[in-house]
């Protein structure tokens, strides 16, 4: 559902991501981990369509996001750390508009739903503005699987959630998956990683250090303790790396 | 900790300056600085210090006449300045709040310094605001007062700082009334009744003094001048102006002797603002807080453009119902609509516009012969011209206020061109909306404009003409202004990378006469190739037709252009890289 082949992205001298590969395919969900600067937004960024890459090749779903954009833009939904919403829409304008730019026939039925579902319908008519910061999230969430999207990308998102959300967020996430879309997870929270994700990708200074199933993955850097956790793992993957390309459980 | 504050400010200020200097290494913020430092020096300086002192042709006369300007800008400065020291105390309702930034606000306040450094930081910090509108206001008086330029230059910076702190010291004073139970209104009508006790005093001395004006004091500027001075020179006047004129008076100093002589009782009264201000602190961190906030958001709606985001918001009507199947072009224009607000609302204008040529035609009938209906059509006609240029400037319900949310545009399913197209739709719509029934009120409430009457069939084509490349002069326009936002991001406001001073100044004027030069190149065919098809075909077809068939072939290129337009900014859409773009105010 996910390819991505030799990514790179450069501003100017800089090299924010430099020949990335990987892929996630359906049902799977994908933790990218880093540390700060490591590229995982751009690299979200690039595979959204938001920012053009420097080079590599990007397919969802088939659809290649160079050549045939609008058809790759079509089967995915992304969610950046900040909501981004209209100041002058109401959230159910919001869904209204989001219909007509995607063709979602039966917007209103699915907008009401996706209302209820993540208890947004008492919010229908408020704008952004008024909403809290866990709402606005929801509400870019609902936004963005109107479409019915196969492939979501988040980029931390649990951030100003409440336990409630958190918990719903996480919910959402699984069963997304378990309907079979390919799920991408940008975060630096690596218990929810550990929590939700089948596969991990690891990255440093823009280059991918590990990548493969969750367990192949615990397999590689736990060395003499295998039921180390994945906060060990990120550890002894970022901290003994200089930021080469690791050949990554996975290959790649 | 003094030191450490002005640390602070020190480094900012430098800092700000590195940052502004480095961007000239960018060729368009050069071409920008140097575009704004030839008009600042063009239009200021030539004459400040390379040419003849300028006079203004009011002053010059009256200083043949004998006037002594001087002394009468003196009084007339003293008189201005008692009014906004009464205006200090009279008007403000809110509690005392210092500027602070948010940053500000998030480490001084929670840091150990005192109330009174705060205090001592803000007025350092003010020091460079208050030194730019001493030169600003130093230059744009430059004809209408003498002296040499650093005692005009230190004159105005002691008149400013001496407002400043009396603003600070009036709003902690009125904060102490506030907190002993003196609510706003009983503090109103103290301010108010004192100064009408003082009027009514300063009237029942002239009354009683025998000096009120006489007609010869009527008779001439020579006369009336003498009055004003003989009044304010003697009696009550002028120790009640004293303090005023104190502060006026290095203002108006002729030579740096004069300026030697007036400035120490001025700074002698900025002194004692500063002591009142330094120990008379109150709670200020509260309301402070709240200006931080509110000016955070002002800021960010300036920058976003959506200067309506400074009211707060309120939910509005759809425009009309969305279908979820469609062009997305007409999403965007529905989406825009909202922004626009529900002044346009399809029912909203259709009603107005129904209603507004009923009581046109009820007027221009009931007003038969009379000269006011043509007159007012004419103005109107006048206004639908216009807004062919100022509207397109000031409708940006489109692409430049949709800046904040280009991440989410970048990601939809639609092309680039269709996006641009469905942006710019709103404001297209509603300006050519606009002009248009400009148009239809002009020539309800036209058509005995002398000398026209008899050309009625001319005249109509004309209207028709002009109402029918109204579309496409709009469209064309819009898409200039949209083309600059999204080829030069960082130098439009909408960018993140802020500009001041001369580049901001040099910056507007490049983009001014980018935007008359593209429309001027825009127009040369279209307009060319109407007007000839206008005199090729006048001897053989009516008026009445030969001006339509004119602006439909006119049109058709517009459209064409903007077709070609719209394609060549899609694509600049669909490439632009907005991480380098706007994160760094532009590449």
């Amino acid at each position: 559902m996910i390819e991505v082949e030799q990514l790179g992205k450069r501003y100017g001298d800089f090299a924010a991501v430099t020949d990335l590969s990987f892929t996630v395919g359906s049902g799977e969900v994908l933790g990218l981990v880093g540390p700060n600067g490591a590229g995982k937004t751009t690299t979200l960024r690039c595979l959204s369509g938001i920012i053009p890459p420097s080079q590599g090749a990007i397919r969802i779903c088939g659809h290649d996001l160079g050549q045939a954009p609008l058809l790759a833009k079509r089967e995915l939904a992304y969610f950046p750390d900040e909501p981004r919403l209209f100041d002058y829409l109401t959230v159910r304008q919001h869904l209204r508009f989001m219909a007509r730019l995607y063709h979602v026939p039966d917007a209103e039925a699915r907008g009401r739903q996706l209302l209820e579902e993540l208890e947004l319908a008492d919010k229908a008519d408020a704008l952004p503005g008024t909403l809290s910061r866990g709402m606005k999230q929801k509400l870019a969430i609902a936004c963005g699987l109107l479409h019915g999207p196969r492939v979501v990308l988040f980029d931390e998102p649990l951030t100003g959630l409440d336990p409630y959300g958190i918990r719903r967020m996480k919910d959402a996430i699984r069963r997304r998956a378990g309907e079979g879309m390919a799920i991408l997870v940008s975060s630096h929270l690596l218990h929810l990683v550990e929590e939700i994700c089948s596969h991990l990708l690891i990255v440093k200074q823009g280059r991918k250090v590990a990548w493969g199933p969750m367990e192949d993955v615990r397999r590689q850097f736990a060395e003499a303790s295998p039921d180390a956790s994945l906060e060990e793992i990120f550890f002894r993957a970022t901290g003994g790396s200089d930021g080469v390309a690791g050949t990554g459980a996975g290959g790649g | 900790m003094f030191r450490t504050l002005v640390y602070l400010v020190a480094c900012q200020w430098w800092n700000r300056v590195l940052s502004q200097v480095r961007r000239l290494r960018q060729p368009k913020y050069l071409a920008a600085a140097a575009a704004g430092l030839a008009y600042f020096y063009w239009f200021f300086l030539r004459n400040m210090f390379l040419g003849p002192p300028g006079v203004s042709p009011f002053r010059a006369a009256g200083a043949e006449r004998g006037i002594e300007w001087a002394a009468l800008w003196e009084v007339a400065g003293a008189l201005g300045v008692a009014a906004m020291v009464v205006a200090a105390w009279l008007f403000p309702r809110k509690r005392a709040a210092l500027d602070f930034s948010e940053a500000e606000v998030a480490f001084l306040f929670p840091a150990p310094v005192g109330r009174r450094t705060l205090v001592h930081y803000k007025v350092l910090r003010g020091q460079l605001g208050i030194l730019l509108g001493a030169v600003l206001m130093m230059l744009m008086s430059a004809r209408s007062t003498t002296g040499p330029v650093w005692v005009r230059l230190l004159g105005w910076w002691t008149l400013i700082a001496a407002l400043e702190l009396h603003r600070l010291g009036a709003a902690f004073a009125r904060t102490r009334l506030l907190d002993r139970g003196m609510t706003t209104g009983r503090r109103r009508l103290w301010v108010l009744g004192t100064a009408l006790v003082v009027a009514a005093g300063f009237f029942a001395w002239v009354w009683r003094a025998q000096v009120m004006p006489t007609a010869g004091d009527w008779a001439s500027m020579e006369s009336m001048a003498a009055y004003a001075g003989r009044v304010s020179d003697s009696g009550p006047l002028y120790w009640l102006l004293l303090p005023f004129r104190v502060m006026v008076r290095p203002l108006v100093a002729g030579s740096g002797g004069a300026f030697a002589a007036a400035i120490v009782p001025a700074w002698a009264v900025l002194g004692v603002l500063y002591g009142w201000v330094i120990r008379s602190t109150v709670a200020f961190e509260e309301a402070s807080v709240e200006r931080a906030a509110l000016r955070a958001r002002a800021q960010a709606a300036v920058r976003s453009g959506n200067w309506q985001l400074l009211e707060g918001l309120r939910p509005r009507r759809d425009p009309f119902r969305l279908a979820p199947l469609g062009l997305p072009e007409i999403g965007f224009l529905w989406k825009n609509l909202i922004v626009a607000g529900s002044t346009f609302s399809v029912r909203f204008w259709v009603s107005l516009g129904v209603g507004l040529v009923v009581a046109a035609m009820a007027m221009k009938g009931a007003m038969r012969g009379s000269a006011g209906p043509p007159m007012l059509g004419m103005l109107l006609l006048v206004s639908a011209v216009l807004s062919l240029v100022v509207g397109p400037q000031v409708a940006t319900f489109d692409l430049r206020q949709s800046f904040g949310t280009l991440e989410v545009l970048k990601t939809l399913p639609v092309p680039g061109w269709r996006l641009v197209l469905g942006e710019v739709a709103a404001s297209w719509v509603v300006l050519t909306v606009v002009q248009w029934f400009l148009l239809v009120l002009a020539a309800v409430l036209g058509g005995r404009v002398p000398g026209w009457a008899e050309r009625g069939w001319l005249a109509a084509g004309l209207g028709v003409g002009l109402a029918l490349v109204i579309p496409g002069l709009n469209l064309l326009s819009l898409l200039i202004h949209n083309g600059a936002a999204l080829l030069f991001p960082g130098w439009t406001r909408f960018g993140a990378g802020p500009s001041h001073g001369f580049e901001a100044m040099g910056r507007n004027l490049l983009m001014m006469v980018g935007v008359i030069v593209s429309m001027a190149l825009a127009l040369a065919v279209p307009g060319l190739a109407g007007a000839a098809v206008f005199f090729v075909t006048r001897g053989v077809l009516p008026f009445a037709v030969v001006a339509p068939l004119g602006a439909l072939l006119a049109l058709g290129l517009m459209l064409v252009e903007a077709y070609a337009g719209l394609r060549m900014l899609g694509d600049r859409f669909e490439r632009m890289d907005i991480s380098t773009e706007l994160a760094a105010g532009g590449s």
